[in-house]
């Protein structure tokens, strides 16, 4: 017992815990709600508003008979969409949830015939009799798949609302996250060999097998623990965001994720099967990594074959297609076992030597076997004589070699190898640059009608402002009234009964008439921006056309959610590098000495706050330019020598500044901020008896605000520094925005300059160092 | 070369950890004797500036030690009690940093700390990660870490914690040579250590300066002052209620139970040419209100 309450509350694994879950919950939102966030797609309050119309809709529906319900619903849509095309007003988010209704009525209204369904797929392959010879895995599969559905007969599906469950079904990031959490579990419980403790467990009457297998039930509790917290959060946050998840007895395979799902269970049911398998397999996963690092003297060659599996475990399950000759390892993975909608909405029989195997059932007892074989072979080993462990060779001379190469006595060279090889920060850092390469990835865009029309003239007319361009417009404008004048003619011959009724093609005008109307009303526009930059021209700027889509991306609206995103990332960089930089050497207890020689004071503040600022410098400077070549390579940069005022944003500027000198201006407040959260955290640090503490309390006071706020506490944005960090525009003019942008900006200006105050009044001055350094020392 | 303590006291609320202590150090090596508590630590952290005094001064060589800043901790080298380390460093790499921040020159960095790992007898070991090292190795390599730059004052918080017989008796006899033409002050509880190498002891008593004076002055105080007698264990127990005990002996014809006291006790017999110092600080330290 005490074992496990030694493990279970280590500050390190408490920490890893609190990470996981905000990580989870930060992943999820991101993942299914922030994009509804964006208003230029999605009405305010769309979430919400989409919510109480489909419990509404499905209140109606839900007590009809499916089939009735399905045809109503049907012919609602049909009705909905005949008023969109004669131009009457339609609800938006009620045509989309009967939509959405109809289909899962649809739906629940084909599966009584599924048994059918597969019958008559079943006969068709028997008649082809090459496909299914007696004996062969062909024949025996297509005789379980019948034998399977056989139970879908006597299910009766209902209607309910199902948005919360399909989205707790589909979110599979906590399983990769589970898979950190037992991890750290593991490494909490090893680090008794480290600190050579086995000497004394080994020698007591118990602390042998009964050690081990207390460390297995450990492994075993501490996946069941993070599950139940996980999904309590999922379930939380799906409740929260997407409604009701109805009654939980109607049969799983009323969500049509389960279409597939040979088995009569419940939803309640099923979402306690998923869970039995996450667990499981995290705890396998678990027991794998002990019996690796418990048995391989060099821990580094133990993470490399566990990550070697991992990632071979990883790459198999993603990449691997259905109908390759290797899907067994696909199928029989630990990534799919893991994953819910895989086991329980996609029906496979495996090969197994020629017989065929339901998956579900051959994995399920395939892992309890591994859970026992592994844990059988832990508490067996706990008879072994335990060993401390070592660096390996290879990393024992590259160690040797560093410590003989780098004999300097440059505080910062010393300060930057304590920080970045001894607090393993360069792990850090290529995680952040892998998250950040794989955020900022080139993508294709899609285009509407008029961003289309808007691009194809700023190919031509981008650039200073001429009479030649306005006159073209004015041309363009009067070839698209043209058009439409004479799209117009022809849908009054349709309307008038010069030409035969034809539905299909008086739609394919109206439609035509919207576009070129959009089309016009882009060349309109341009037209009136272009008396604009005329006018500031005279005045003396440099104006001209400017995309604005590359530019609202880069440096406007548009890219605020991207913006957003970067600046958590950079937060949390910044954050953890620089909560580590002087609380290393408090949880040493170095203080004294440091504080004792002769540069050990203001001078190592200058060089610790030079390594931070220089790493944040690199980070955020990466993180611009990845972004700025992403934006590009989507959309394309030109012109930016161009006044900014060029740019509608930025109109109310009267300094000629250029695009380029705006980009830059946000480039260093981005760093002024980031300079700015430093000294809070350095302060932070300082004053933190150890590593944990520093990064709880940097997290706190940095990241959580920013992390309620896009979570959805509108009350966060004045005192949130992410608004700062992932300041995108220098707000000209928007009241709103420069509130939401001034507010904490001055916030943390006051806060910051208070922290560096205060750290220069600490280690320059001769003041009273950290009360409980003082105590350690005595 | 003289460090001068004027009126210095250090209060942490009501509680007075050092109380207007005065003191004049040259070379030679000090001593600091005294219970927990009784204001070393907070001694050795107002010379180090490592807190902040109350009131009172401290002068090295006529200079407010404030005031000279760097200058002044250039001159200090401090060995604090046996502590944790930064484990992922090497032993060389180590001093290499500790003799970047006490500002020393590449060229003369190597050449002093090759010299006082020989010293210390860590050589061989210098390119192993302190995260391996011994509490003995720790302690060695932290004493290198306090002479790097060859400072004018020496402190040591308890410098021989955690050595064995051996080790400290080469420690203290290192301490001995390098204290020529330094000033050592040396806190610990190992009271042996004191006596044999300090030239001056320092006696602290809940922040007070209760004496200083010469091991030998201080011995010879209190000379007629220790008594012996064997005795049971249940006379012992007796003993221990009345007096102040020193050690308890094992002999061929009982237990010896040694105490100090101003009056000579009827049932105990003076000593005689055998007193120690662990007698001085019974005497001055234990008990006395």
């Amino acid at each position: 017992m005490y074992e496990i309450k030694r493990i279970f509350f280590d500050r390190k694994l408490i920490a890893v815990f609190a990470a996981v879950l905000i990580c989870n919950c930060f992943v999820f939102y991101r993942e299914n709600v922030s994009e509804y966030n964006d208003l230029e797609y999605y009405q305010e309050n769309y979430l919400e508003n989409y919510g109480k119309e489909y419990e509404r809709i499905i209140g109606i529906y839900r007590e009809m008979d499916i089939e009735e319900g399905a045809d109503i619903a049907s012919s609602k849509v049909s009705s909905m969409m005949n008023d969109i095309s004669e131009g009457k007003e339609v609800d938006s988010i009620e045509i989309e949830v009967y939509a959405n209704v109809s289909s899962q009525l649809s739906y629940l209204a084909s599966y009584s015939n599924k048994y059918n369904m597969i019958l008559e797929n079943a006969e068709k392959i028997y008649r082809n009799k090459g496909l299914v010879r007696e004996g062969t895995f062909s024949k025996r599969n297509v005789d379980k798949t019948v034998e399977d559905f056989k139970i879908t007969e006597n299910i009766n599906v209902r209607l309910d609302s199902e948005r919360a469950m399909e989205k707790l079904i589909g979110y599979g990031f906590s399983d990769y996250l589970v898979i950190v959490f037992v991890v750290a579990l593991v490494l909490i419980i090893y680090k008794e060999r480290k600190r050579d403790l086995w000497n004394y467990v080994y020698t007591l009457k118990n602390g042998r097998r009964n050690v081990a297998a207390i460390r297995t039930v450990t492994i075993l509790l501490g996946s069941i623990f993070m599950e139940i917290c996980l999904f309590a959060e999922n379930i939380i946050m799906c409740r929260r965001f997407f409604g009701s998840f109805g009654d939980m007895t109607r049969a799983a395979q009323s969500n049509m994720m389960f279409n597939n799902l040979t088995l009569n269970i419940n939803m309640l049911e099923s979402i306690l099967l998923m869970f039995l398998f996450k667990v499981l397999a995290a705890a396998v996963m678990g027991g794998i990594f002990w019996l690796l690092i418990s048995n391989i003297k060099v821990p580094v060659i133990s993470f490399a074959i566990f990550g070697t599996f991992i990632v071979l475990q990883y790459m198999a399950y993603t990449e691997i297609e259905s109908v390759s000759s290797m899907k067994n390892f696909k199928y029989i993975n630990i990534f799919s076992f893991m994953d819910g909608e895989n086991m329980l909405g996609v029906y496979n029989n495996l090969n197994i030597f020629g017989y065929a195997f339901g998956k579900i059932v051959f994995l399920t007892i395939l892992f309890l076997v591994l859970y026992g074989v592994i844990n059988g072979g832990i508490i067996l080993m706990g008879e072994r004589k335990p060993f401390s462990s070592r660096s390996g060779r290879l990393l024992g001379k590259i160690n040797i070699f560093g410590t003989k190469l780098f004999t300097y006595t440059s505080v910062m060279l010393h300060e930057l190898w304590k920080l970045i090889i001894g607090q393993r920060v360069w792990i850090m850092g290529v995680l952040f640059f892998i998250v950040f390469a794989s955020l900022t990835k080139s993508e294709n865009v899609y285009f509407d009608y008029k961003s289309t029309v808007y691009n194809q003239y700023m190919e031509y007319i981008s650039g200073g402002i001429t009479e030649e361009k306005i006159q073209y417009l004015d041309e363009e404008i009067a070839l698209w009234q043209k058009q439409i004048d004479e799209t117009g003619r022809e849908l009054e011959k349709y309307y008038n009964g010069e030409y035969e009724y034809n539905d299909s093609e008086i739609l394919s005008l109206e439609k035509k008439i919207v576009k070129l109307n959009d089309g016009k009303s882009v060349a309109q526009e341009l037209r009136a921006e272009g008396e604009e930059l005329k006018q500031l021209s005279d005045n003396g700027y440099n104006a001209g056309y400017a995309n604005k889509i590359t530019y609202n991306m880069y440096i406007g609206n548009e890219g605020v959610n991207s913006s957003n995103l970067d600046g958590v990332l950079l937060m949390a960089f910044v954050v953890i590098i620089t909560a580590l930089i002087w609380s290393v050497d408090n949880q040493s207890n170095m203080t004294g000495i440091i504080r004792t020689s002769k540069w050990g004071r203001g001078r190592l503040l200058a060089v610790k706050t030079g390594i931070s600022f220089f790493l944040a410098f690199l980070a955020e400077t990466i993180l611009f330019i990845m972004r700025y070549l992403q934006i590009d390579n989507t959309y394309g940069f030109s012109n930016m020598d161009l006044s900014a005022v060029s740019l509608k944003a930025y109109r109310s500027i009267e300094a000629d500044i250029s695009i380029t000198g705006i980009i830059i201006a946000i480039y260093f407040l981005r760093l002024i901020s980031l300079w700015l959260i430093i000294c809070i955290v350095q302060y932070i640090s300082c004053n933190s008896k150890n590593n944990v503490y520093s990064l709880a309390i940097s997290g706190i006071v940095l990241i959580l605000p920013g992390y309620l706020y896009y979570g959805g506490i509108d009350a966060m944005k004045y005192i949130s520094p992410v608004k700062c960090v992932s300041v995108v525009s220098l707000w000209i003019g928007s009241r709103d925005e420069i509130i939401k942008f001034v507010i904490p900006m001055l916030v943390l200006f006051a806060a910051g300059c208070a922290a560096f105050g205060m750290l220069v009044k600490k280690n320059v001055k001769n003041i009273l160092p950290v009360r409980k350094n003082i105590r350690i020392l005595k | 070369m003289e460090l001068v303590f004027e009126h210095l006291t250090k209060e942490y609320g009501n509680n007075k950890a050092l109380n207007d202590f005065n003191a004049c150090m040259k070379e030679g090596i000090y001593g600091i004797l005294g219970p927990n508590g009784s204001g070393k630590s907070t001694l050795m952290n107002c010379i180090t500036d490592n807190i902040k005094r109350t009131s009172g001064k401290i002068l090295f060589n006529g200079e407010e030690i404030l005031s000279m800043g760097s200058r002044f901790r250039q001159c200090v080298g401090f060995m604090p009690q046996q502590q944790g380390f930064y484990d992922n460093f090497t032993a060389y790499r180590f001093l290499f940093y500790i003799a970047g921040l006490k500002g020393i020159k590449r060229k003369a960095a190597k050449e002093q700390i090759d010299e006082l790992l020989e010293i210390v007898g860590l050589e061989s070991e210098k390119n192993r990660k302190l995260g391996g090292y011994s509490g003995g190795m720790r302690q060695r390599i932290l004493l290198a870490s306090a002479l790097l730059g060859n400072p004018s004052i020496v402190i040591m918080d308890e410098p021989t914690a955690g050595l064995d017989p051996e080790e400290r008796i080469r420690t203290r006899n290192f301490i001995s040579k390098i204290a020529q033409d330094r000033i050592v002050l040396l806190a610990t509880h190992v009271v042996s250590d004191i006596e044999c190498i300090a030239n001056q002891v320092i006696m602290l008593k809940k922040g007070k300066l209760i004496g200083q004076n010469t091991p030998y002055e201080l011995m010879d105080s209190v000379k007629d002052k220790i008594y012996e007698r064997v005795c049971s264990s249940g006379e012992i127990e007796m003993y221990q209620k009345k007096y102040k005990v020193g050690n308890i002996f094992q002999r061929q014809n009982g237990m010896v139970l040694r105490i100090v006291a101003d009056e000579k006790p009827e049932e105990f017999e003076p000593v005689t040419g055998d007193v120690s110092l662990e007698d001085v600080y019974l005497y001055y330290l234990k008990g006395r209100e």
